[in-house]
């Protein structure tokens, strides 16, 4: 497929560095926002997702810079995030399954979600979603190339489920602020 | 268990610097709280950081009485880890405090340290500290820089002032104070030390940006005269 092999090339333009040293930054995060919040698990689920958004905002930038993709439609961006923007900045690609009927919304699966890599959540957190910020980004991202849209956290191998699941619906195209010429 | 597994650089950066935002815009009016937080912060990395080194380099066993050892360590592989590069200098003054400079620290090379970008003309400040002037607690604007290093002329009511950056705070404060956010890596050199037992405080001091020095003490600084013992 055309996608994965330019998320590859994207990849190998990147900067990297070692995937453990990303994830154990995130999960001194989550654990300090737990903290902060005294246990408020529903706030940081609402707070990992805000930063993710902020990150998105500022990921779009690179991605477009060194992706070299083409997205018209919204179902072009499925395939963009899943096997580009998830190859590019994680290092590994998700699937797009699952689309409505309707065309406006989708499932990204992500079989080795590399931020859980030394998690585990016990039973009081059941109601965490650990990597939320991943859904932040995404809406942040899309956001900026004017698809405003509902990401959510559907399942989570964490949590016991049987795949990791995100949820993806637009709610609206944006328009460019100023695009209206002077007559 | 490390596969060799990679993400993008920036993503990590993106990371840390929202991080830092989200912990000081909670604790807007704690200074104390935000540099509380984001030291924990910084610790909890720094420990999580230091056991994978010690997992991949298992023959590095350290001695807890020998804590320089272990601050070589943070020099070299630690830093290499978490900020790219080594140190540039180490030394260590008389009271055994270690004193680690690194002329390029990573955080601060993308920030801006132009006062007139950090404080435009026209912002509203609040005065903070005593011994500035006036009141701690004046407010008034930014209308001019002086020529001294991160220095402002600030109008409050009847008066023009002269102040240091470090003891104003802006109203909307749209950028994070650098020293603010070093509480991060600071606690993260204390957090790498504390997972190979040696427990410290760190403190950093913004020379020329980028160039940062970590002041790093051990807990138990040996009195100056100890009995017989020769120290190197």
């Amino acid at each position: 497929m055309q996608k994965a092999r330019q998320g590859e090339r994207a990849f190998e333009k990147m900067e990297k560095i070692s995937a453990e040293l990303f994830v154990v930054t995130y999960g001194s995060l989550v654990m300090q926002l737990l903290e902060d919040s005294e246990g408020k698990v529903e706030e940081v689920n609402n707070e990992l997702y805000s930063i993710g958004y902020k990150i998105g905002v500022r990921l779009i930038d690179e991605y477009l810079a060194k992706s070299q993709t083409q997205c018209r439609t919204f179902r072009d961006t499925a395939e963009a995030i899943a096997k580009v923007g998830f190859k590019m900045f994680l290092g590994v690609t998700a699937d797009v399954r699952n689309w409505a009927e309707d065309g406006s919304s989708y499932s990204l699966i992500i079989d080795d979600n590399p931020l859980t890599m030394f998690a585990d959540l016990p039973d009081n957190l059941n109601n965490l979603w650990y990597s939320n910020s991943l859904c932040g980004v995404i809406a942040g991202a899309l956001e900026m190339v004017l698809w405003k849209c509902k990401v959510q956290f559907h399942k989570d191998q964490l949590r016991g489920h049987d795949c990791t699941e995100i949820r993806v619906s637009l709610v609206e195209q944006l328009k460019e602020e100023f695009q209206q010429e002077d007559d | 268990m490390s596969q060799g597994k990679e993400v993008a650089e920036s993503l990590l950066d993106l990371l840390v610097t929202e991080a830092a935002y989200s912990i000081w815009r909670k604790h807007k009016d704690d200074k104390e709280a935000v540099a509380h937080s984001l030291e924990k912060l910084g610790f909890r990395i720094g420990v999580a950081m230091m056991e994978r080194l010690m997992k991949d380099k298992p023959i590095m066993a350290l001695q807890g009485e020998r804590p320089t050892d272990a601050i070589k360590l943070l020099c070299r592989d630690f830093w290499g880890l978490a900020f790219k590069k080594i140190t540039d200098r180490l030394r260590m003054n008389k009271q055994g405090i270690y004193i680690v400079l690194d002329k390029d620290f990573k955080w601060l090379r993308h920030i801006t340290h132009k006062v007139e970008e950090e404080y435009p003309l026209g912002s509203k400040v609040t005065i903070t500290g005593e011994g500035q002037g006036v009141p701690a607690g004046t407010k008034g604007t930014i209308i001019s820089y002086s020529a001294g290093h991160n220095t402002v002329e600030v109008e409050c009511e009847n008066q023009i002032v002269s102040v240091s950056t470090n003891n104003i705070m802006t109203d909307y404060p749209a950028r994070i104070n650098p020293k603010t956010l070093l509480h991060i890596p600071s606690g993260m050199l204390r957090g790498a030390l504390f997972a190979v037992d040696v427990p410290v405080t760190v403190e950093a001091t913004i020379l020329n940006p980028p160039s940062v020095e970590f002041t790093i003490a051990t807990r138990d600084l040996q009195p100056e005269c100890a009995e017989g013992s020769v120290r190197h």
